[in-house]
């Protein structure tokens, strides 16, 4: 399953907040096999590789709600699940 | 009405790097990305007859091992700007692959790829590029009044690109390489599957997706994005699919 927000700022990151930013959401969400992000669009797409798991879902959605509270906008904009032969 | 074309594509041959001894990965970002391609004009497809417009995706790989489990961080680089940066966790004595897709490449574009690791134990020793194509639009839609598409016929190829010299494909989302647009909806309105054939009297394509283009493999889906896929006995792990669509139709002008 992989999950993409739209994060409000859209800047590159350096290497060492690659490391930060990546620390930082591995500690919220344990399960996280992977993430990239993108400085032309603000997408943040985590990657749960084949976990399907609902309650991963909600966990990141209160995470994105706190964050709101915080005044900084993000967006979910899609939930794909993909497979292969 | 204008006179009935078919459009063909065929694809050049990726080009492959493995090194004799592999290359150990940084534990910082490198200031040059180890690996780097400027594309070629002989990277690219080649299209006959021309269509009116089509984009082109690369996707380069980058492979290599982790000895000790940890973290993979990699930046996308084109002409010189990050596209996407990210990390992924890999395991033990396992294999990874970068599949980066660049959208809407063109010759002299350089691309690039930089790997650092939390370890001081991990490797990279294979690398490659291969360019396929997207958003084709046969006719210019707009000559100078607006133009449909008549007598259209869409099938692919039962055999599957790209295919490199190392490592093991797999098929990508194996029943729905293509979309199909069109002007209304500005996005897909069909699903193409693994060997398709349809015939359509009358269409009329989207402006910016073209009469057809890729959906999860570095456009629709994927642009300017990488997947990185592990493996506990080879590299590089990829996707090779049936995206080599014959398209046949004709012009026809609306007064």
């Amino acid at each position: 399953m992989r999950l993409t927000i739209v994060l409000e700022f859209k800047r590159d990151l350096s290497g060492s907040e690659i490391a930060k930013l990546d620390a930082e959401l591995r500690k919220r969400i344990p399960e996280l096999v992977g993430w990239s992000y993108s400085s032309l669009t603000g997408e943040l797409t985590l990657d749960f590789g084949d976990a399907e798991d609902l309650s991963l879902l909600r966990r990141v959605e209160e995470w994105v709600a706190k964050a709101e509270g915080r005044k900084r906008r993000f967006e979910i904009i899609g939930v794909e699940k993909e497979w292969e032969e | 009405m204008g006179s009935r074309k078919t459009f063909t594509i065929t694809f050049a041959s990726p080009r492959e790097n493995l090194q004799e001894t592999p290359t150990t990965l940084p534990t910082s970002e490198p200031e040059t990305p180890q690996v780097s391609y400027t594309v070629q004009s002989s990277d690219m497809p080649t299209l006959n007859p021309r269509p009116y417009s089509c984009k082109y995706i690369a996707v380069v790989y980058a492979a290599g091992k982790f000895v000790t489990a940890g973290t993979l961080y990699w930046r996308m680089k084109k002409n010189g700007s990050s596209v996407r940066t990210g990390s992924s966790s890999i395991s033990a004595n396992n294999y990874y692959t970068v599949n980066a897709f660049f959208f809407d490449v063109d010759v002299g574009d350089v691309l690039e790829i930089a790997l650092w690791s939390d370890q001081t134990d991990s490797d990279w020793d294979y690398d490659a590029i291969f360019v396929y194509v997207t958003r084709f639009q046969p006719f210019n839609l707009h000559s100078p009044r607006k133009v449909i598409l008549a007598q259209i016929r869409m099938y692919n190829e039962n055999a599957t690109y790209p295919t490199l010299t190392q490592g093991n494909p797999s098929k990508w989302i194996s029943y729905y390489p293509f979309e199909w647009c069109n002007e209304k909806i500005d996005n897909y309105v069909g699903l193409w599957s693994i060997t398709g054939d349809v015939s359509i009297n009358f269409w009329s394509p989207s402006e910016t997706r073209g009469l057809w283009c890729i959906k999860y493999h570095g456009d629709l889906s994927r642009q300017n994005d990488a997947i990185i896929r592990t493996d506990s006995t080879y590299r590089p792990k990829y996707w090779s699919n049936y995206i080599r669509m014959t398209t046949i139709c004709r012009p026809l002008r609306v007064e």
